[in-house]
């Protein structure tokens, strides 16, 4: 049995190497095709000029690459070569550049990168003019050569990493999620009957690959199991969502992954007339992962679509993260997500999920993530670690076959969330009837059109700013079913009286929260000092904040 | 062109900015200054194409070349079928 997805790839070459791996679709509408062959031949270019800058096998590749197919050349031939790649986002031209190139070398240097691959745009948008950044070499994809390079030949086991997954955040607080080639193996081998993919299925895309649902479930996965993917554009696919339908229809694409604002931003962005004939009933499989999942954009997105021939048993859930390589729990057509309503006072209050019918009870619309894929176990557990009966709301411990090998170079951090073999997710959920349901967050992230930003980052930028007071400010991430998924609210305390509400702050809040995170806020106040409200130890705690802002602006002020 | 851009940066302002207090001129850099999202943009090239009739192809329709009212006119004479009337 292949124990590396170096051996996975290389046995996909020699066995069939004109099957298509990857149809990269580009803006302009054309498409290039690369099959195994392409792959191994481009990859092993790649892996021989990382080579000449690398020391050691297990050396960081850090690749920053727009959708291209270089950038699914580079990331396999590191893993050819047996370095270790890590995906990270392309700035966008929001960002302030010297920002971004300033945490960017932090970063190399935090997880000790040899190799940086980029782009002669993004090198020139960044102002990288010399040869290395920090001690990383800066090696741009579209200057290299393309002379024939042999296979390389690196002695990699099982147990040696294969790519790092960082989360989101700053420098600070980003985490580069280490994965061994047995995780990510055993996870797919696990994983890939639960959704019954074969020879016949072809994955759709539009996900950035520096995210573990774009990486894992639509690069990786289909690369092990040896089926095609269509991949878009993720910033092609924001401005044009219809692009995702049509090359499902043309390519009769099967299975695809989406965060829940995606089923919201489909069903309501895209007009008729532009999807004519349009034919989505090859699909068998639409993953909603990465965020909170609403039945409520199910149904919107079932009524949009049903007449293009999307049918109710193809919308499947998803629980996944990146420290479990992805999957934890996925509904599938053997068994529908469950869906059902529980009593509001006694699950905010008592933390238990207690299912009501009819409408005389105030209630919340729950719907699961699917029974636990094989080769995971979950806990729900209390605040002492304590397990939890089924419907009680806790904290979701995992203990699986392919759990990380923990946070690169940061044991501190690895040890508080992996203790005796069991990987505590800062998730809160609750089980009931073999079905997973999660219900919201221990930790603070917020979590908006799948995208996950720390609001520790948030918070100490706004407080950055001249005018607003130093640390009593706070980002809050409220949920927004009309839209799918989260709305970012900041609240910030002023300085002066003077500066309440003061349009020309509030501007440099927001110019400077886009330059730095690129996020954008929904709702921005600027407050007097002492609005917000603090705990008895004297933090400025998020929930009785945001309790707070809900009665005194209430949510349909939102603009 | 005028009574057009006025058009544009009255959408912008009433549908898609998060922030009515900020006045959006034709030359302000909406999206890089955080007032519009870039899933806004859709409504955007939605509108234009209603209001004016005018498609602004994918390869161009991005964030970056649309981030300020005069330079969706740039694109929208570009690839207004009749040019520089609009």
């Amino acid at each position: 049995m292949s124990e590396t997805l170096r051996d996975v790839l290389l046995d996909h070459y020699r066995r069939h190497p004109e099957r298509l791996f990857v149809r990269c679709l580009l803006t302009d509408g054309t498409a290039v095709s690369i099959s195994y062959a392409d792959l191994v031949s481009r990859g092993s270019q790649f892996a021989s000029e990382f080579r000449g800058y690398l020391a050691n096998n297990g050396d960081i590749v850090v690749i920053i690459l727009p959708h291209c197919p270089d950038l699914f050349c580079t990331f396999f031939g590191a893993v050819l070569g047996g370095q270790v790649p890590s995906i990270l986002s392309v700035p966008s031209f929001k960002l302030n550049s010297d920002h971004y190139r300033d945490e960017l070398q932090a970063l190399l240097k935090r997880i000790d990168a040899r190799v940086l691959v980029t782009d002669s745009a993004t090198a020139s948008f960044l102002g990288m003019v010399k040869p290395r950044l920090g001690k990383a070499w800066v090696l741009l994809a579209d200057k290299l050569p393309v002379s024939a390079a042999p296979i390389p030949d690196p002695s990699i086991g099982p147990g040696d990493l294969v790519l790092l997954q960082h989360s989101s955040g700053s420098t600070g607080l980003k985490k580069g999620v280490a994965l061994s080639n047995r995780a990510v193996i055993r996870q797919i081998r696990d994983y890939a009957p639960t959704l019954s993919l074969g020879t016949e299925d072809q994955i759709v895309s539009w996900l950035p690959l520096y995210h573990d649902m774009g990486l894992i479930a639509c690069t990786v996965l289909p690369a092990v199991v040896g089926i095609p993917v269509t991949a878009l554009s993720p910033l092609h696919w924001v401005t044009n969502p219809a692009s995702m339908l049509q090359a499902i229809s043309r390519y009769r694409s099967t299975a695809a992954w989406m965060p829940n604002f995606a089923y919201e931003f489909l069903a309501s962005r895209i007009r008729p007339s532009q999807l004519g004939d349009v034919r989505l009933d090859s699909m068998r499989a639409w993953i909603n992962c990465a965020e909170p999942t609403m039945a409520v954009s199910h149904r919107r997105f079932l009524d949009q679509y049903a007449k293009f021939g999307v049918r109710p048993e193809t919308l499947w859930t998803c629980y996944a993260m990146a420290e479990t390589v992805f999957a934890v729990s996925q509904s599938s057509d053997a068994v529908s997500p469950k869906v059902e309503r529980i009593d509001r006072e006694r699950f905010q209050m008592g933390n238990v999920a207690i299912p009501v019918d009819g409408e005389q009870i105030p209630s919340l619309e729950m719907m699961s993530a699917g029974p636990l894929i094989p080769g995971v176990e979950v806990k729900v557990v209390d605040k002492d670690l304590n397990p939890l009966n089924e419907r009680r709301v806790g904290e979701i411990a995992i203990r699986s076959a392919s759990l990380f090998s923990g946070y690169f170079l940061d044991p501190s951090s690895t040890a508080k969330v992996l203790r005796d073999e069991w990987f505590y997710s800062g998730d809160m959920g609750y089980l009931t009837d073999g079905h997973l349901f999660i219900t919201g967050r221990k930790k603070d992230l917020i979590i908006i059109a799948g995208k996950n930003y720390y609001p520790q980052d948030i918070e100490r930028i706004v407080c950055s700013i001249p005018g607003i007071y130093p640390g009593r400010s706070v980002a809050l991430g409220l949920d927004d079913p009309a839209i799918g998924t989260q709305r970012l609210i900041v609240l910030a305390e002023v300085r002066e009286k003077s500066l309440v509400d003061d349009p020309r702050l509030g501007a440099a809040v927001r110019k400077t929260l886009a330059g730095e995170l690129d996020c954008v806020i929904d709702d921005l106040r600027l407050l007097p000092h002492m609005w917000l409200l603090k705990t008895s130890s004297g933090k400025i705690a998020r929930a009785p904040n945001l309790k707070r802002y809900l009665e005194s602006f209430r949510p349909d002020t939102l603009q | 062109m005028e009574n057009t851009g006025e058009k544009i940066a009255e959408f912008i302002q009433r549908e898609l900015s998060k922030d009515k207090q900020q006045n959006i001129g034709q030359e302000t850099l909406f999206i890089s200054s955080g007032l519009v999202d870039s899933f806004s943009l859709i409504r955007l090239l939605v509108f234009i194409e209603d209001e004016f009739g005018i498609v602004i192809p994918d390869e161009a329709a991005t964030a970056e070349a649309m981030d300020s009212v005069s330079l969706i006119l740039k694109l929208m004479t570009k690839f207004g079928e009749r040019g520089e009337d609009v």
